[in-house]
């Protein structure tokens, strides 16, 4: 005894450092670390079922059991035990949980744990009830994660899970180092074990061994895996994992004992077994943000979050505050009402959700499977006391324990499908239960989804909060950006100003057009004072019997006006530049009156005046074209820019001509200074009296002062050259005038 | 939400029942182009077809999905009805000869959007599985698919004018002369999800509606950006309701929008104003049609899952459609006084 007690001090010390070093490094480490841990464990063990060996008769069976249950799960689940104490009631715990093994060594697994877990747990529990129940509470939590990690490792067989389960384990390991229950717990531990172990199996063997079992065993097992593991955090851990095989097993023994099929009851509990590691699943996600940042938890929330496609019953429906309007803070915050807009839908139509609901069976409240989700989803913390009731179990007498079994398995049944229920009913259908286990486990791990819900609630709801204001940020910044379309349309805008001002130039090509027709009404006046002048320059037909007039008047006088002619025709051909030597033209177009003049009046002296007034008219002729042609191009530019404005009103258009008569007054007299071009401008005056009577009289008020005798006698012969040409004058303004129209 | 105790009326705008009522709710509602025959598709798997005279609704003939019906859509010569749903196919109705109701196309994914376009004698079908295809039903195969950016949640076809909606708020513009080329990819100028679609009479522009209670007049053309507005509705107090359904009257051009607050009103976008608001029925609008003259305006009152699952009682739920006569008042366009140009 005393021996053997030797290689236990060294076993557990020298594992704890091994375990407290490497997984520090890494998860790499941590499986280097469990292979050494397992090598020095070897030959331990190995004396250990020897003692039993010796002890027991019925060593051989179990030796065999033993060690091939051992050997496979010995690496995981030694790795996270190091008390050679407890590796001996832990290959029973094993073969109780294997559904297999579970079958098969029923016997040698109850021959067992009646004697040597009984025999360790009576002292165990004497000794140390102050700490067992300070240590229970305190690693209730960390329990749970242990647990979690069995059924993954039963129902995945993954051992990166396990890995990060032995992680959180390492962590509550190094504060139960730090306490000194460890190495208190250890020494009298070990004493204890050794005296009433002996004493305390041999009255078990003697009283009646069914109601002695059934009393018992639960809280030895219990007492027994504290005692043995001296570390707080792996007693409270085994606790809940024992917990789970102790049910199992006593459900078994039950079956077994009262109806007989136990295949179809071990199913059920299989069933029963895959529903905790979905519960557990969601304090491994609790567990895993404490240890890293809280930002953590939420992405974790969300992941899985997103994983599930399962409608509108992720997230209870809220309405969403409206940005725009708690932007404004003029009005309470708006809220949008449709489910889309909450941030748990946003990637979703109604139309997306309704099918998603449907396709779930889900066609309102009254949903059948919505009550168990919605009470996971409202508490937490039942989710967490569920299992304290499991624990309580193995307590509660024989016939309860039996109903709630029964219960369980049902309502998870009936939560996630009627299909898997028949596969758990089906013996045969092992294997189709496995699949069932599979998905029992989904809605398990949907009914984790609740917990993480609830947990991830606040700060989902914050995180979908700054996800709206970020969004909003990013529509916010956005919307400069739609600002700034509206600028670029703006400058197609100014693009369409282009066009515009195009269009402004193609309104100014009616303008030379105007211009010609202002040009008509200014070369009327001229025209009146020869009608042959007025006839070519409208068509070439008059332009011929205009050469046969010719010859009838005097040669020198047809010379000029056959000049003239050809001159003029091509006016009506050109543009503007054209236009503007026709201009030029009228002022040359005045002399050949004037010599016609001459010619009618020769007999007479004053007709020999103007003679010889015309002679000096020939020579200044030209300084008047030039003076003319610098003032026509200023007045034609000036009435392009002040018709552009003028034109879009009838009234401007009437102004027109009336505005381009004022431009020839200012020319008029420039003119004054000949004699002759006052003439001109009489006539001009006479027509605006007749428009404008106002304009007329004061226009006509400084000429007759300045001229009044001169202007009677000529007013009387113009006036009968006006009357039959202001006649053709007024309906060629007339047609002119209606075109503006 | 209609409040049980109060025994809520369902018909406040005094609008015309059409019997028998859907067993579930309604999912859009069309009219023949040819005649008043109004056709429902529904969440109970059924197309119903009613006709409309005189004063009755007279049903005529239903059809059934393996799921959930989600659009339909008429022939332009009147005889055959399109319907698209959940078991991801379209089916062909030759309603007036009788015939049995044959699949016409096949996508990924339920079957959100479809139209007939007569000038290319083509169906255009908008899925879920983010692609559009056309088909030409004699043949088993689209004649060709485009691929969508998202999930299709909107189409309107005015031709050669057609814009689908996606799930990305994008809004892909089409020349229907050019089918097989984005004429333009607009972001929605809404910033919430969109949920409905409406190509103007002219084919300048469109209208779009999302779950904001907003509504988006938008133009193609870019030189008439200016024109461009967005206007709230669908609102009551601080709620704002989803914009299900925009709908243009084919004779003014006036348009009606439906929402989720259970009302529908009628505007006139060219003078920017409300030409008619109508009282609120006790549950949503989903979907909503004018016939091919305009003279009646049919619109379905039942839920349309904006609050989800839990707020849905199937037990007591109640579908309904109405027709209502709309007066020339309410859809003719009114002028502003102000005139500053002749």
């Amino acid at each position: 005894m005393f021996g053997s007690s030797n290689p236990f001090g060294q076993s557990s010390t020298s594992p704890f450092g091994q375990t407290s070093s490497n997984p520090f490094g890494a998860q790499t480490g941590f499986g280097q670390a469990s292979t050494s841990t397992s090598n020095p464990f070897a030959p331990k063990p190995f004396g250990s079922p020897t003692t039993t060996f010796g002890a027991q008769t019925g060593g051989s069976p179990f030796g065999t059991t033993s060690t091939g249950a051992f050997g496979q799960p010995s690496t995981p689940a030694f790795g996270s035990t190091s008390t050679g104490a407890f590796g001996q009631p832990s290959t029973p715990a094993f073969g109780a949980t294997s559904a297999g093994a579970f079958g098969q060594p029923s016997t040698p697994a109850f021959g067992t744990p009646s004697s040597s877990p009984f025999g360790s747990s009576a002292p165990a529990f004497g000794a140390s009830p102050a700490p067992a129940f300070g240590a229970t509470s305190s690693t209730f939590g960390s329990g749970s994660s242990l647990f979690g990690q069995k059924p993954s490792f039963g129902g995945f067989g993954s051992s990166p899970s396990q890995s990060n389960a032995f992680g959180g384990t390492f962590q509550q390991t190094q504060p139960a180092f730090g306490s000194s229950t460890f190495g208190a717990s250890s020494t009298p531990a070990f004493g204890a074990t050794t005296t009433p172990a002996f004493g305390t199996t041999t009255p078990a063997f003697g009283s009646t061994s069914p109601s002695l079992f059934g009393a018992t065993s639960a809280p030895a097992f219990g007492s027994s895996g504290f005692g043995s593991s001296g570390t707080p955090a792996f007693g409270a851990s085994s606790t809940p994992g024992f917990g789970a095989s102790s049910s199992a097993s006593f459900g078994t023994s039950t079956s077994a004992f009262s109806f007989g099929s136990s295949p179809s009851f071990g199913q059920t509990a299989s069933t029963f077994g895959s529903t905790p590691f979905g519960t557990s699943t969601s304090p491994f996600g609790a567990q895993t943000s404490p240890f890293g940042s809280q930002t953590a938890a939420p992405t974790f929330g969300q992941t899985s979050f997103g994983n599930q496609a399962g409608g509108t019953r992720i997230q209870p429906y809220t309405q969403t505050p409206d940005a725009d309007s708690a932007t404004s803070g003029a009005q309470p915050t708006a809220k949008l009402d449709s489910i889309s807009a909450m941030e748990a839908y946003k990637a979703k139509s109604h139309e997306e959700l309704r099918w998603e609901d449907y396709q779930r069976g889900d066609k309102g409240e009254a949903f059948l499977g919505n009550p168990s989700n919605a009470f996971q989803t409202s508490n937490a913390f039942q989710t967490t006391s569920v299992s304290n009731p499991f624990a309580a179990k193995p307590s509660t007498g024989f016939g309860s324990t039996s109903t709630t079994l029964f219960n369980s398995p049902f309502n998870n049944t009936s939560a996630a499908s009627s299909s898997p229920f028949a596969s758990t009913t089906s013996i045969p259908l092992f294997t189709q239960t496995s699949s069932s286990l599979f998905a029992n486990s989904t809605p398990g791990f949907a009914s984790s989804s609740p917990f993480g819900a609830s947990l991830s609630n606040p700060s989902s709801f914050s995180t979908g909060l700054s996800l709206v204001n970020t969004q909003s940020a990013g529509l916010f910044s956005s919307s400069p950006a739609f600002a700034q379309q509206p600028f670029t349309q703006a400058s197609s805008g100014f693009g369409l100003s282009t066009p515009a001002f195009s269009t402004g130039s193609l309104f100014s090509t009616p303008t030379p057009g105007m211009t010609g027709g202002l040009f008509g009404s200014m070369s009327s006046p001229f025209s009146s004072t020869a009608f042959q002048q007025s006839a070519p320059t409208p068509s070439m037909f008059s332009f011929q019997p205009q050469t046969q007039t010719a010859p009838t008047g005097g040669f020198p006088g047809i010379s000029n006006t056959m000049n003239q002619a050809p001159f003029g025709q091509p006016t009506p051909s050109q543009s503007n530049m054209v236009m503007q030597p026709a201009l030029v033209t009228n002022p040359f177009g005045t002399l050949p009156a004037m010599p016609q003049m001459s010619i009618g009046n020769g007999g007479s002296a004053p007709s020999v005046q103007y003679g010889i007034s015309s002679l000096p008219v020939a020579d200044k002729p030209l300084t008047n074209r030039t003076s003319l042609s610098m003032v026509v191009p200023r007045h034609l530019s000036q009435r392009r820019i002040k018709v552009l404005p003028r034109k879009y009103n009838p009234i401007s258009d009437g102004k027109v001509p009336f505005f381009a008569d004022d431009e020839e007054s200012p020319a008029t007299p420039k003119a004054d200074a000949f004699f002759i071009p006052r003439e001109n401008p009489r006539n001009l005056i006479i027509r605006p009296i007749d428009q404008w009577p106002s304009r007329g009289t004061v226009d006509r008020q400084p000429i007759p002062k300045n001229l009044v005798d001169t202007d009677k006698h000529k007013v009387s012969n113009l006036t009968m050259f006006c009357r039959p040409s202001g006649y053709f004058t007024n309906q060629v303004y007339f047609n002119r005038k209606w075109h503006p129209a | 939400m209609a409040t049980l105790g109060l025994a809520p009326n369902m018909n406040p705008n005094k609008s015309f029942e059409v019997l028998p009522n859907p067993g579930d709710s309604v999912s859009s509602l069309s009219f023949s182009p040819k005649s008043n025959l109004l056709v429902a598709t529904s969440w109970d798997n059924q197309v119903r077809c009613w006709e409309i005279v005189g004063g009755s609704s007279q049903p005529k003939a239903s059809i059934s999905h393996d799921q959930p019906v989600l659009c339909s859509a008429w022939k332009d010569d009147g005889t055959t009805v399109f319907s698209g749903g959940c078991d991801k196919q379209v089916k062909m109705w030759p309603l007036l000869s009788g015939g049995q109701a044959q699949t016409v196309a096949m996508h990924d994914a339920p079957v959100k959007e479809i139209a007939w376009i007569p000038q290319m004698n083509l169906l255009v079908s908008g899925s879920w599985d983010k692609t559009l295809r056309y088909w030409d039903t004699r043949q088993s195969n689209p004649v060709h698919v485009q691929q969508l950016p998202e999930r299709c949640y909107a189409l309107t076809v005015n031709y050669p004018l057609m814009i689908v909606g996606t799930a990305d708020r994008n809004l892909v513009v089409f020349n229907l002369q050019n089918p097989q080329t984005e004429f333009k990819r607009i972001q929605s100028p809404l910033k919430y999800q969109t949920r409905c679609l409406a190509a103007f009479p002219d084919q300048q522009g469109f209208l779009v509606g999302s779950i904001e209670g907003r509504v988006g007049v938008h133009h193609i053309d870019d030189s008439q950006q200016s024109k461009n507005f967005t206007f709230k509705c669908h609102r009551e107090g601080n709620d704002i309701f989803s914009v299900n359904s925009l709908n243009f009257h084919p004779v003014h051009h006036t348009f009606a929008t439906a929402g989720s607050d259970g009302a529908f009103n009628f505007w006139d976008k060219d003078s920017k104003q409300r030409l008619k608001a109508f009282s609120r029925c006790p549950l949503p609008i989903p979907c909503s049609t004018f016939n091919s003259d305009g003279s009646i305006f049919a619109y379905a009152v039942c839920y349309d899952w904006s609050r989800g699952a839990e707020n849905h009682n199937p037990a007591t739920a109640k579908t309904s459609i109405y027709l209502h006569s709309p007066q020339e008042s309410e859809v003719k366009g009114k002028p502003r006084i102000a005139t500053s140009r002749k």
